[in-house]
């Protein structure tokens, strides 16, 4: 059973603030670190792993830096990583992602199931986990709640739906995408740590996949930005509730809702 | 498409460098110089250069006649037991202002079974064309089934905008219909406009929400694009009197990989926050389940409902279903009464509609309170039960 683990390197802070008198950018310096719900994914590989045997691979796109989250995933005792790195990967929207890791699995590390991460926090799209599923011909399940069992080449998992949750088979090889109530991931062990810091990623590039290099990066993102802006967001006038303490204040509330009627 | 610092009109200022959001733009030697792999080309630099230093260029030849060949805009008519999502009727309302603006048909897709006229009828005064697909094995959702029936469904048709709700199921299958059509998909719009170039401009949060991310799908069609429950208002004005063309759908579109074998249906998720009138919100100030327990008997007094914004819901306090803000849902109520959210941007852009915001927060430069009408500045555990034991006295005192 090979298990690969789609994960994403994302900023600590995904906050970017205006500095409102020189109106510039203001970016946290928090660093990157591994998306919260790819944890989630990592740790129901090693689950399977664990009932089943076989073997779990972490892969990532990005820069040379991205490595570190690979690092993290070998620190859990995922057994490889591999990093999915170049120029000609730039620029690249969830089309161009997903066709990139999907050939990069094809050709490095086929997989009898691949585990993504529901949504990332930094492009909130949850679209590569589906796009590979797509590019590989694969069967897809999203908003996985629970893995039940896999047996004769079958995985039964239980989704998230609309209105409640479903029991579902899929046969694999298959693409699943798992909500971060799944589980708990586990914490590094000091024996992890170690691995984490002898640990280095494959690195492999756009000729090493053998892939369209129409269908990487910019060239075969079909999506493209055309501005970014400030949201405006007018400032109300708000009214201060003043009153010694909070009980004052709560009857002024109180009565205020009764005599705009909303309370009946 | 690829971008660029022209040096000749570089002067090394490093405004851009400053501006830039992906940190991508560095200056030696007094020249600006682009991080091409750290960049995402959102073109802040560009607009922000005094010198007009910098440009994107596009590379792409353009397809005119495979785009020309699309037409109408067409919208994911999601159903449920033949009941269709609400956010169906707010796509269509939305689709009918953009064909206005493109002088084109609006079409309706309809995947499911067991369908009636009732269930239709409603459909037929938002589109001009209503595509039905009625086949029993689409009672149940299956990823592979629906993504190649769609795909089967816009290639057939081809239509040059295609919206579906940003739900679970949307987002689940639209990536798939996407890459078969090897086109764009743009997720959670919070706006959608026709450009004077008649594409499709497709803004959504960016950069955690703090920006606003214009996008386009120039050189493929159809274009694609997910949104929120509760974004666009639905436009009752409309009456058309749209026909229903059954889509004859290859059979080996029907094969699936998938089994569903149980379905268990969740109570709590049946309410929907957004069809409450008032709805009481708490946060990380809270702290405990005293806390929203509180709200809860406050939301009771009221008549409302309860939702949380993303840390509560994180802390399981309050089912993600209930949650509002970017990653949740978008909630237009009377009124909007927050405990302890600080209102950081995502759940401010999820509630700042609400007719009335009454927020309670112990930090007097939280930012919920640019969008309130009314700040109290009190600690949740003090000011919550004097509220309810104030609210049940009058109550009391009525009877």
């Amino acid at each position: 059973m090979n298990i690969v683990v789609c994960i994403k390197q994302v900023p600590a802070s995904t906050h970017v603030k205006m500095d409102p008198v020189k109106h510039t950018l203001i970016r946290d310096k928090a660093g990157a670190t591994i998306n919260p719900c790819d944890l989630h994914a990592l740790e129901s590989a090693l689950q399977i792993r664990e009932n089943y045997g076989g073997k779990v691979t972490a892969i990532t796109m990005g820069p040379f830096q991205a490595a570190d989250v690979l690092k993290k995933a070998v620190g859990m005792t995922v057994d490889d990583g591999i990093l999915v790195c170049g120029r000609e990967f730039a620029g690249a929207d969830t089309l161009a992602t997903s066709y990139t890791l999907s050939s990069a699995i094809k050709k490095v590390c086929p997989a009898d199931l691949i585990i993504c991460g529901k949504i990332a926090v930094d492009g909130d799209t949850a679209q590569v986990g589906p796009g590979i599923s797509k590019w590989l011909g694969m069967s897809l399940v999203c908003n996985v709640i629970k893995i039940e069992k896999i047996e004769d080449k079958k995985i039964f998992v239980k989704r998230a739906v609309e209105g409640g949750n479903e029991l579902v088979s899929v046969s694999l090889p298959a693409v699943i995408t798992v909500d971060k109530s799944i589980n708990i991931p586990r914490i590094e062990s000091i024996k992890g740590r170690f691995r984490e810091l002898e640990f280095e990623p494959k690195v492999v590039n756009a000729e090493d996949i053998d892939c369209d290099l129409t269908k990487i990066g910019l060239n075969g993102s079909p999506t493209s930005v055309a501005k970014v802006f400030v949201p405006e967001r007018q400032k109300a006038e708000h009214e201060l509730i003043e009153g010694k303490n909070a009980g004052e204040k709560a009857q002024k509330i109180a009565d205020f809702l009764f005599e705009s009627k909303l309370i009946i | 498409m690829s971008i660029r610092v022209i040096e000749e009109k570089c002067v090394g200022c490093g405004l851009c460098s400053r501006e830039c959001p992906q940190s991508a733009i560095t200056v030696s030697n007094k020249k600006a110089s682009i991080d091409k792999y750290k960049c995402v080309f959102c073109k802040l630099c560009v607009s922000t250069c005094r010198f007009n230093a910098i440009e994107v260029f596009s590379q792409r030849q353009e397809n005119t006649e495979a785009i020309s060949e699309h037409k109408g805009i067409a919208v994911y008519a999601e159903s449920l037991s033949g009941k269709f999502n609400p956010v169906v009727f707010e796509l269509l309302s939305k689709a009918n202002e953009l064909a206005k603006t493109t002088g084109e048909k609006v079409k309706a897709i309809v995947l499911g079974s067991g369908f009636d006229e009732k269930d239709l009828s409603l459909l037929k005064k938002y589109a001009d064309t209503i595509y039905l697909v009625d086949n029993p094995f689409l009672k149940y959702y299956r990823d592979d089934v629906y993504s190649a029936i769609m795909a089967y469904i816009l290639k057939t048709y081809k239509p040059s905008v295609v919206l579906s709700g940003s739900t679970i199921r949307g987002r689940s299958f639209m990536p798939r219909v996407a890459i078969e059509l090897e086109t764009g998909l743009t997720a959670d719009c919070i706006s959608l406009e026709i450009n004077e170039k008649g594409n499709l401009v497709q803004t959504r949060p960016a950069f955690g929400g703090d920006l606003m991310a214009s996008i386009l799908c120039e050189h493929t069609r159809p274009q694609m694009a997910t949104v929120r429950q509760g974004v666009f208002p639905v436009d009752d004005s409309i009456n058309k009197n749209g026909v229903i063309e059954k889509v004859d759908v290859p059979s080996e579109l029907f094969k699936s990989e998938m089994e569903v074998l149980e379905f268990h249906p969740c109570f709590c998720s049946d309410v929907n926050i957004a069809d409450y009138d008032i709805v009481v919100a708490g946060g990380r100030g809270l702290k405990n389940e005293k806390g929203f327990a509180l709200l809860k008997q406050l939301a009771e007094l009221l008549g409302g409902c309860v939702a949380g914004s993303r840390p509560a819901c994180d802390g399981g306090f309050i089912p993600h279903s209930a949650q509002i803000g970017q990653t949740g849902m978008t909630i237009k109520p009377k009124l909007y009464f927050a405990v302890g959210i600080s209102g950081a941007v995502q759940h401010i852009s999820g509630v700042e509609e609400a007719e009335l915001i009454i927020a309670v927060n112990t930090d007097p430069n939280a930012p919920i309170f640019d969008i309130a009408d009314y700040a109290i500045i009190a600690d949740a555990f003090e000011f919550l039960p004097a509220l309810i034991e104030k609210i049940k006295d009058k109550k009391f005192a009525k009877k």
